[in-house]
């Protein structure tokens, strides 16, 4: 599905070269959901941007199913850190704003979105408008807008960094709920090393910046019953721990 | 239902404020003691008395120029500033000549502006405009610059294009600023108005006053000047109104 090789990115901000990215080498399979952690400001944001075709690498290549990502693929959607929804707009009017800039008519805007709303239990505030709702259901009419979309590839940049923990832990699980039954490929990008260990089948550890890859770590028991108690969820946790340079 | 209640409390409380305005023009009127100054109760029996065989007229007259000049101004200065805000190229080319032109106060260009376009109403539209369409432009054109690229990133990862973004994003984002320069334009627009109506014109509240006052009828003067309030008020309420309607979701 993804194939990264030897990705790297520099730009130009305030008059200095910043280097964010420097040779990121990976692949993802179609199905699997790819954690990216690393320290903060360490070009993780940068590298799902690339991804997503909103920003081009200064060297290197990448290929979604053999393509140059593109931003108007409509395969692809990205969910961005602070849910990137529209005041001005109501939930429902946000949900369906990908299909009404492609095109789609009044109907099947309709007939598309509001099955997506019941579902995400959002029906009763389609007429909302953002500020009216709380964090966690912001992220789920983010969530809304590009599931109506139907994507093969859902990229998230901190979907949960803002939220309480309680919410933030059923979302983690939402968000599995939806990987598993629309058979997405998932990109999520996160500073939490519990959330990584939790939602990635691959986990790719990233350095301070310029960002490299420190490791991809498999983590095939992701999704499974009762993970989130298991040894093998908190061995994984700690190794990361180690590998982020956390002190126990 | 709401919506409702709250109509009702913002025209209790209007009602309540024209009250306490009246009373002190009443107790300020009693104690000067002078006829350029008539009591509320004259000057307002004094409205009603002429507005139909008169006023109306001049009302008209004004009303239809401040309208038309605020239309103008919008339909230029809004646009104008909201690309100029976005498009960092025009923006590079625009800004320096507005900075410069901006603070020039364009009402001294009158007599040109009656040289060159004759003394009927354009003239006096395209001033009032001349001088709005810059603060409509310059808030327009700051409101668009502000929009977090967040937003952009956002709208632009859904697959749209250049005009979906200024239709979905630019356009909402900026206008409630857009109203709020309304608002101080319209002050502006009719002091203006009054200024342009008291040459050349038979027409307009502005001639109407200065005439009144050269013909030492006070009485006709103020209701002359009742009438310029309420043709403020009135665009105000109406700016109100469409703020209700569009931006609902900022009185959340």
């Amino acid at each position: 599905m993804i194939a990264a090789e030897k990705l790297s990115l520099t730009y130009e901000k305030d008059n200095t070269r910043v280097e964010a990215l420097a040779d990121i080498t990976f692949n993802l399979r179609k199905g699997s959901s790819l954690s990216v952690i690393g320290p903060s400001g360490c070009g993780k944001s940068s590298l799902l941007f690339v991804i997503a075709g909103l920003i081009k690498p200064t060297a290197g290549k990448i290929a979604i199913d053999g393509r140059v990502p593109d931003r108007t693929n409509p395969d692809t959607a990205l969910i961005l850190q602070d849910y990137g929804l529209f005041p001005w707009k109501t939930v429902y009017e946000n949900a369906s704003l990908g299909l009404r800039v492609r095109g789609y008519n009044k109907r099947a805007q309709r007939d598309i979105v509001m099955p997506i709303l019941e579902k995400l239990g959002l029906a009763e505030f389609a007429r909302h408008f953002p500020t009216q709702l709380s964090g966690g259901q912001k992220q789920r009419v983010a969530i809304a807008r590009s599931l109506a979309l139907s994507p093969k590839l859902l990229l998230m940049d901190e979907p949960l960094s803002s939220l309480d923990a309680l919410t933030r832990e059923n979302l983690q699980k939402f968000i599995l709920d939806i990987w598993f039954r629309h058979s997405l490929t998932l990109v999520l990008v996160t500073h939490n090393i519990e959330e990584a260990v939790f939602l990635g089948s691959h986990i790719l550890v990233m350095s301070e910046r310029p960002g490299r890859v420190i490791d991809i770590i498999e983590n095939p028991l992701v999704g499974t019953p009762g993970f989130r108690q298991s040894s093998g969820y908190h061995q994984l946790c700690s190794r990361l721990r180690g590998l982020l340079g956390v002190v126990n | 239902m709401i919506q409702g209640d709250r109509i009702l409390k913002k025209s209790a409380e209007m009602l309540a404020a024209v009250f306490i305005i009246i009373a002190l023009w009443h107790i300020l009127a009693v104690f000067v003691k002078n006829q350029m100054l008539p009591t509320p109760w004259q000057a307002v029996s004094e409205f009603f008395g002429i507005f139909r065989s008169t006023l109306w007229m001049h009302f008209n007259a004004s009303t239809s120029r401040v309208a038309v000049s605020l239309l103008l101004a919008a339909a230029i200065g809004v646009p104008a500033g909201l690309v100029t805000g976005r498009e960092e190229i025009l923006d590079r080319f625009l800004s320096p000549v507005i900075y410069l032109i901006y603070p020039i106060p364009k009402i001294v260009f009158l007599p040109i502006i009656f040289l060159f376009f004759g003394l009927g109403d354009f003239p006096k539209v395209f001033m009032i405009s001349l001088i709005v369409t810059f603060q409509i432009l310059v808030t327009a054109r700051d409101a668009a610059k502000g929009i977090p690229a967040q937003n952009v990133y956002s709208m632009t990862s859904l697959g749209a294009n250049r005009w979906h973004i200024y239709y979905h994003v630019i356009w909402p984002a900026c206008l409630p600023k857009i109203l709020t320069s309304l608002r101080i334009s319209l002050g502006t627009a009719i002091a203006v108005l009054f200024f342009v109506e008291s040459f050349a014109t038979t027409e307009g509240l502005g001639y109407f006053i200065m005439d009144s006052w050269s013909r030492s009828e006070f009485s006709e003067m103020f209701a002359g000047i009742i009438g310029m309030s309420v043709l403020g008020l009135m665009l105000y309420i109406l700016v109100d109104i469409i703020e209700t309607r569009w931006c609902r979701w900022q009185n959340l």
